[in-house]
């Protein structure tokens, strides 16, 4: 089992459409984070951001941004992206960084802008294959059409189905202060919302906002000499998974859907493993939500019921609020629309506040154990697992 | 497998297969482009292939369905460029 790293402090932008440079939102956060931490920015020996080429150059430069903004002129920085797990891969990288001795104190920074839904992207700065619209000549919601109409014809799944997970995270949602969205949605809303793209409909499927998440990391040893007793970080695990199946931009239907299942499945089950925790005894969980369907399938990767139960398991309460295994307590990406670069830094600020026993209304009781999940294009995925 | 940019930005791609049994399929109904929402573009994915067929929704009664043997009809389309999309056309198996 590897050592932990202990989580200092978080911070948050909130989530939005602010028309803002990703940077302010960056700087924001981080010193929150740093301020949550109760340390001084001086300690911080190590900077990893991630930003993405919504941000503009200034966003592919991420950490040279954020720490020209934060005035550290000598701090050793690196820049991550990896779609919807760039925040975790930059977690990932500072994580390391102190398990191998380099440093004792690290600050870690995601922040996006959102790109308006539906439009094309602007001229020069999304050319090439760097998003699925240009890769495949349809948007992201195709795929999740897609993924959705075969869940329906594998699993039984019903519209009901749909509507239970998304109706759950909304009213996840309104007990999150840190929410954009803070309405709760009933079934009927849900069913009456525009088509998007069959069988999905506008409010089945997350939007895109501004935002930014940070977090404070320390090596085990620099946390107890601070008498911190708080969160740790006990495994991450990345992927990039190249499988069959509906895999924004790729898709294959030759094997059906098996591949990149058991990739996320193995990815996670790397996690608990090295963690020592297994998937019931999981607390908090957070992951993708971008369609109901995306949650579903989740579950079954996760392992908190087998491959086609995932139906039974939402039916069930299981994983609302309160159930054996919550999901997306914090409103999960339904309640936040997705800062991408931000999304995974976002979950572990949530599920760090629910092992702090600082969420008040969605307060978990006895939180020990919880899981981060993100899941974004080109197949990169990764997990987070954080105790306390 | 040809591809070159269409008038409106998209891509346009040649599609090497035309006929096969849907696998997934879904309607697009997407409001932000207007021409191509006004007229229901569907996306297919066939058994045994990478390549999604789009194009226009054939309105002869009835939506595909998964395993449904469609005919695609057209020689390059792309949802960004409507003006170069096709009707998809298909039939029920009955074997």
């Amino acid at each position: 089992m590897t050592d932990p790293v202990a989580v200092l402090g978080i911070g948050m932008h909130p989530w939005g459409k602010w028309g803002r440079p990703f940077q302010e939102y960056a700087l924001i956060a981080a010193r929150k984070a740093v301020a949550d931490a109760g340390i001084d920015l001086s300690a911080v020996g190590f900077l990893v951001a991630a930003g993405s080429v919504r941000c503009g150059y200034a966003g592919h430069v991420a950490a040279a941004t954020v720490a020209r903004g934060l005035h550290l002129p000598d701090v050793e920085a690196v820049t991550v992206y990896g779609a919807c797990a760039s925040g975790a891969q930059a977690l990932a990288v500072a994580r390391d960084r102190i398990l191998a001795g380099r440093c004792d104190v690290a600050l870690v920074v995601g922040a996006d802008v959102a790109q308006p839904i539906g439009q094309p992207p602007e001229k020069g700065s999304l050319s090439g294959p760097a998003v699925a619209e240009d890769a495949q000549g349809v948007p992201n919601r195709a795929w999740l059409g897609l993924r959705a109409s075969r869940r329906l014809h594998e699993c039984g799944t019903t519209m009901d189905d749909l509507h239970r997970v998304r109706v759950k995270n909304s009213a996840h949602g309104a007990r999150n202060p840190q929410a954009r969205f803070r309405s709760p949605l009933s079934p009927r809303e849900i069913e009456f919302s525009p088509m998007v793209a069959s069988p999905l409909r506008l409010l089945h499927i997350s939007t895109f906002s501004d935002g930014a998440a940070a977090v404070v990391i320390a090596s085990e040893q620099f946390a107890r000499r601070r008498g911190e007793i708080g969160v740790r970080i006990r495994s991450i695990s990345l992927s990039a998974l190249t499988g069959d199946g509906i895999e924004m931009p790729y898709l294959s239907a030759q094997l059906p859907g098996a591949e990149d299942r058991s990739g996320r499945a193995a990815n996670v089950e790397r996690t608990l493993r090295e963690g020592g925790v297994a998937p019931a005894e999981l607390s908090a969980i957070e992951l993708y939500d971008v369609s109901p369907v995306s949650e579903l399938d989740w579950y079954e990767h996760i392992g908190l019921c087998a491959p086609g139960n995932a139906e039974l398991l939402s039916r069930a309460g299981a994983t609302a609020h309160g159930g054996r295994s919550p999901v997306n307590v914090s409103g999960g990406l339904a309640s936040f629309g997705e800062a991408v670069s931000a999304q995974a830094l976002a979950q572990v600020c949530e599920l760090t506040r629910q092992l702090q026993g600082r969420c008040g209304a969605r307060q978990i009781d006895g939180a020990r154990s919880a899981l981060a999940v993100s899941d974004g294009m080109y197949g990169n995925v990764a997990s987070v697992l954080l105790t306390s | 497998m040809a591809s070159a940019a269409s008038p409106m930005g998209g891509i346009v791609r040649s599609i090497p297969r035309r006929t096969g049994h849907v696998w997934a399929c879904t309607v697009l109904a997407d409001t932000s482009r207007s021409r191509v929402g006004q007229t229901c573009v569907i996306a297919v994915l066939l058994e045994g292939e990478r390549q999604l067929l789009l194009g226009y929704f054939d309105t002869d009664g009835r939506e595909p369905r998964i395993g449904m043997q469609v005919e695609c009809v057209a020689d390059a389309i792309s949802i960004h460029a409507a003006d170069d999309m096709r009707p998809l056309k298909w039939r029920e198996v009955t074997t």
